[in-house]
């Protein structure tokens, strides 16, 4: 149980941590009204 | 059509109100304290969106709006003027030649009026109908501009938003983690996934020949992981912060049907759409014909609502003829599941449809529809 969680929560970290690292490249797809 | 990054997800302001949200409102189970912190959380962040030119103007409309809105369970006249108002500012909104005071636009696209502006008809309806009582001012704050679904909604209906509980069960760890991995997973198909199908495959249409059906493919996914990463990151704050936010995808990609691919994609407009239109149009039509002509009267249904979806996403003769293909593919198909249905019956029409091969082909097929739809609008 806490090894998924654990897992989890590193798979996480993982995600939110490539994103940060691409975000500001631009390329927004601002679907506000489409 | 694309309008201006104002409530942009990879900028600090964003997360700062977002961590700010969840330390100040998550703690809080006292009913009024809360829904008065949620109010300010929302109406600070439209305001800080909004910048120093724009705030006053979405104070002003907020004050409008609950204005109107009280009234509107009074009068049907005030009802009226809501819907008046409403539509004004939309087609300012949506029209940039239209000149508007200074700071109005920006605010309007600030706080995503179009979004506002269908929570508002069903806020409006809700009351004016009775279903609901006036909304205190925090409440239609916190319905009307909720800071986590500024940006690409989802559209949250009014009964469901009256249902949620004032305070919520206090956040346990299995939820806080499905929360930020709902974000985590949002976050990750936006500025990962969405931007590396973004910088490899799109050219803006300017490829031609073979490489311009690959990219109406491709086009197709990168909105589809796009949009759908603003939904996931909405409902994961939504789940962490214990406020009511609606799904908006089901895995569209795989719809076997365009009527299907509207149960599946940005499903909150699609209930929009048949609560606000489609069901009150079929009625009247239904009435008038003393409902002799069901079929008829679902196909026109059909054409004033996507026709009128098409405008909302964007006021051009583009945004009318995709609503306008949607509305005949929509036809077509219930046409055709009507004639599937005398011939085959019941149980014949589902034993065709679960055949492998028809099951491919009628997923490839609205696959393409959908994907090339989407050219209409944004072809160069």
């Amino acid at each position: 149980m806490r090894r998924t969680a654990a897992l989890r929560i590193l798979w996480i970290a993982i995600r939110i941590a490539l994103a940060i690292v691409m975000m500001g490249r631009g390329s927004y797809f601002m679907y506000q009204g489409f | 059509m694309l309008a201006d990054r104002v409530v942009d997800l990879g900028t600090a302001p964003y997360w700062f109100t977002v961590i700010a949200a969840l330390v100040v409102i998550v703690p809080l189970v006292h009913a009024r304290v809360r829904a008065f912190a949620i109010a300010g959380v929302d109406l600070g962040f439209a305001c800080l969106c909004a910048g120093a030119a724009g705030a006053p103007f979405v104070l002003a409309l907020i004050a409008l709006a609950y204005a109107l809105v009280a009234l509107s369970g009074r009068s049907r006249i005030a009802a009226g003027a809501a819907g008046a108002v409403g539509l004004a500012l939309f087609v300012a909104h949506k029209l940039p030649a239209i000149e508007l005071p200074s700071g109005a636009r920006g605010a309007l696209a600030a706080i995503g009026f179009s979004y506002v502006a269908l929570r508002a008809v069903e806020l409006v309806r809700a009351v004016a109908e009775r279903r609901h009582p006036p909304p205190r001012l925090d409440e239609l704050i916190a319905y009307l501009i909720p800071f986590h679904m500024l940006a690409a909604g989802p559209i949250q209906a009014y009964d469901d938003f009256r249902a949620q509980p004032a305070v919520p069960a206090p956040l346990a760890f299995a939820d806080a983690l499905d929360g930020m991995d709902r974000i985590a997973r949002g976050l990750f198909k936006k500025f990962v996934i969405a931007q590396a199908v973004h910088d490899v495959l799109l050219t803006g249409f300017a490829a031609r020949g073979p490489y311009f059906v690959l990219e109406v493919q491709a086009y197709y996914v990168w909105v589809y992981l796009d949009f759908s990463a603003y939904s996931d990151i909405a409902v994961g704050i939504g789940r962490l912060l214990g406020r009511a936010t609606p799904e908006n995808f089901a895995n569209p990609l795989a719809a076997r049907n365009i009527t299907e691919f509207w149960e599946r994609w940005h499903i909150s407009l699609s209930l929009f759409i048949r609560r606000n239109l489609f069901i009150p149009i079929q009625l009247a039509l239904g009435r008038k014909t003393d409902g002799a002509h069901p079929l008829a009267t679902a196909c026109v249904a059909i054409a004033i609502a996507f026709l009128a979806c098409g405008l909302w996403h964007g006021i051009s003769l583009r945004f009318l003829a995709w609503g306008a293909l949607h509305a005949v593919a929509l036809i077509a198909t219930n046409v055709y599941r009507h004639r599937l249905l005398a011939r085959l019956g019941r149980k014949g029409v589902k034993a065709y449809l679960a055949r492998p091969v028809i099951r491919v082909i009628a997923t490839a097929l609205t696959f393409e529809l959908i994907a090339f739809s989407l050219v209409v609008v944004v072809y160069p």
